[in-house]
């Protein structure tokens, strides 16, 4: 019953870290960045949400979905203004890590003065709390709604990008801009799309994860280094590799930690991030055109 | 014709609608880069606040020389909440101070750099402070590790140093460096001992962030309380700083069936542990360090009630007439109750001004640094009398367990309730 009831709290925690990992994978697939600053939009996801249940008391639900929505304008704000110039130089690789370290710090720093550096969490009347309790295992409603949300968002946005105009535009664009552009398509519009997608997928992990426990503003640093793992391990730029590494990562994480020792769970991750790399370098779902988003 | 100072080399990218273009977007960037630069050192500006180097004193006192401290604040950064506490603590010690006359014909004035609690940052600072010959003594520090990195500069320098709020252990090296820390795990030592002594437990089980030396000698002294009373244990789970989720801690500290558990890490860690053990339905005791302490903190986990944690200075119960008027000058000056790290902030500068006061009139290093080490005990201080012993302050005697209530999560005594 133990290892049932970890393997529910590896999942729950394995679907969030999916849920970032694929925000994650947009990116990189279609922009071809690596984006260090892409646990500011969790943290900007959650924070909205929590300004707004705490301001207005609006329902749970609402305060989701425009903390969803503030993390995808943040993002599409910030790719227009740090990544967009560097494109337009072709300037992608090196100029992109150093403008998004930029980007992560001063975002990071606008939370931690706004918040006073304290830790908040959403009013306790205004989130769910209840427990579904089988049997021995307990599971908590709001581990419930993050693997609900995950399932739903992450099969949206794939058949966002797979069947759909817009996917395909995006896809184009991340596979071959210049064909792209011959064929039609506004490469810009479809970065900033790709961005927003993103940015709203990654707040909405930062959501799930600040439902029902205090955070501050580094909560999306902890979610980029595990999202980081899951996408090298799912493979880089494939939406189903992050899905399977995110899982991977958080059950391995929770199991590690109930069975040998938290302390050395992000050794073990970590370890693991090692060995995929030296394994099977575009990780168990990559392929050597790993532009499929 | 090539103009001068042109070289043949460079394309003139003026001469075409194409280099018009390329000039055109240049500007913009340029434009940009310096919105971004000028929104960036706004916001360095709202961060650093009133902790750029200045000197803070007033409230009158001697018409004679300002004998200067240097104090390494951590307003930004990771822990700036609690750091701004020590601050406030330490500007209304030296308004006292100078108020009372308590340095005679001499005044004290603070000259502060702010370090945002990054050691590299401490580090230049201490040598910026150290090399002001003016700088009488320095005071300094919150964290263990930005501690390592200061304490080389005062040492090497002679300055004498007093840390405020770093608790790793073996900091205090005299004569150059003590601390007025009041030391969590002599307080976590004697709430073990309550919690076991009124609510009865018999079992207890650990939740220890892991990858901090100073909570883990923290997380140790709550064992040794516990053991000496009599309390088995049942094992710990280990947390970490970079943890993202709880429930899995929860669920393995609830698996081994303790009446007790006690929660010991750094504040986001302690909330996210005591917050999960809530929400999965934990009904025994739960227990925590100072680290809990903090304003905000019962608003972002109002689950935290009936968690006891010590203090040693209780602002709505001052053991002390110091602490009393304490209490009121810091109300008046900052419009709300000081905590557990202002008392810690306010003790560290009275204890340098006490150290200025016993070195006589005009104080150099050397002496303050011999008036420091001389310091067996100081009367009448905002925990009543305080001991000294290898550079460490020892208030041990004013320790109070407390916890936060409902609704507005005011601090008050904790007297546990025996389990049913």
């Amino acid at each position: 019953m133990y290892f049932l009831a970890q393997l529910v709290n590896g999942i729950s925690t394995g679907a969030i870290y999916a849920l970032f990992a694929v925000g994650f994978s947009i990116v990189f697939s279609t922009m071809r960045i690596l984006n260090l600053a892409q646990g500011v939009y969790a943290t900007y996801g959650a924070i909205c949400t929590y300004w707004v249940l705490t301001k207005f008391n609006t329902p749970y639900w609402l305060g989701c979905i425009l903390g969803v929505m503030a993390a995808g304008i943040v993002a599409t704000v910030v790719d227009q203004v740090a990544f967009e110039p560097l494109r337009r130089r072709g300037d992608q690789l090196l100029g992109a890590v150093v403008a998004s370290i930029g980007v992560w710090i001063a975002l990071r720093d606008v939370v931690a003065i706004a918040t006073n550096s304290t830790p908040v969490g959403f009013p306790a009347n205004s989130t769910p709390s209840g427990r579904i309790v089988i049997g021995q295992i307990t599971i908590l409603e709001t581990q419930v709604i993050g693997v609900c949300s995950a399932i739903v968002v992450i099969t949206a946005v794939y058949l966002l990008f797979q069947k759909t105009q817009l996917g395909s535009g995006i896809r184009a664009v991340g596979y071959d801009k210049r064909s792209a552009v011959i064929a039609g398509i506004n490469p810009r519009l479809m970065m900033a799309a790709a961005a927003l997608v993103s940015g709203a997928v990654t707040g909405l992990a930062g959501i799930m994860l600040a439902s029902g426990q205090t955070f501050n503003f580094s909560l999306g640093d902890g979610l980029l280094l595990q999202g980081f793992a899951a996408v090298v391990i799912g493979g880089m730029g494939d939406l189903r590799g992050a899905v399977v590494g995110g899982m991977f990562i958080g059950v391995v994480q929770t199991l590690s930690g109930a069975y040998i020792s938290s302390s050395y769970q992000d050794a073990i991750t970590f370890g693991l991030v090692l060995i995929m790399l030296l394994w099977r370098p575009r990780g168990l779902l990559g392929t050597k055109a790993f532009q499929r988003a | 014709m090539q103009q001068a100072g042109q070289s043949p080399l460079l394309p003139k990218l003026n001469s075409t609608p194409q280099g018009n273009l390329h000039v055109a977007s240049r500007r913009r960037g340029v434009y940009l880069v310096s919105v971004l630069s000028a929104l960036a050192l706004a916001v360095a500006a709202c961060g650093s606040g009133s902790t750029s180097a200045s000197s803070t004193t007033s409230g009158g006192g001697g018409s004679g020389q300002a004998v200067k401290i240097g104090v390494i604040t951590d307003n930004t950064g990771p822990i700036a909440a609690a750091a701004q506490e020590f601050d406030n603590g330490g500007i209304i010690a030296a308004q006292e101070v100078n108020k009372d006359g308590f340095l005679g014909n001499e005044t004290m004035q603070l000259v502060s750099k702010e370090s945002g609690a990054n050691p590299a940052t401490a580090a230049s600072d201490a040598s910026q402070l150290a090399s002001d010959s003016s700088i009488t003594g320095l005071i300094c520090c919150i964290l263990s590790p930005v501690v390592g990195a200061v304490k080389p500069i005062a040492i090497s320098h002679k300055l004498p140093t007093i840390i405020w709020g770093a608790t790793d252990a073996g900091l205090a090296q005299p004569p150059y460096v003590y601390r007025t820390v009041t030391m969590p795990q002599a307080a976590n030592a004697a709430l073990s001992k309550q919690v076991a002594h009124q609510v009865g437990v018999k079992t207890v089980a650990y939740s220890v962030m892991t990858d901090n030396s100073g909570i883990v000698s923290q997380a140790n002294a709550f064992k040794q309380g516990f053991d000496a009373a009599g309390v088995t244990d049942l094992g710990q789970v280990g947390t970490l700083s970079t943890q993202t989720t709880f429930t899995s801690t929860a669920t393995s500290l609830m698996q081994k069936n303790p009446q007790a558990i006690v929660v010991v890490a750094t504040q986001s860690v302690a909330l996210g542990v005591i917050g999960a053990l809530h929400l999965a339905g934990y009904k025994g005791q739960v227990v925590s360090g100072e680290t809990v302490a903090g304003s905000g903190v019962y608003q972002a986990q109002p689950s935290i009630t009936n968690v006891p944690f010590p203090v040693y200075f209780l602002a709505s119960q001052p053991s002390t007439a110091a602490g009393t008027q304490f209490v009121k000058d810091y109300v008046k000056e900052f419009h709300s109750q000081p905590d557990d790290y202002a008392a810690q902030g306010f003790n560290a500068v009275y204890t340098m001004a006490v150290a200025l006061k016993h070195a006589g009139n005009s104080p150099t290093r050397a002496s303050v640094g011999a008036a420091l080490g001389n310091l067996k005990s100081v009367p009448n201080t905002i925990y009543g009398t305080v001991t000294f012993s290898g550079g460490q302050l020892d208030a041990s005697s004013s320790v109070t367990a407390v916890h936060y209530t409902a609704p507005n999560g005011d601090l008050a005594p904790w007297t546990g309730t025996p389990l049913k």
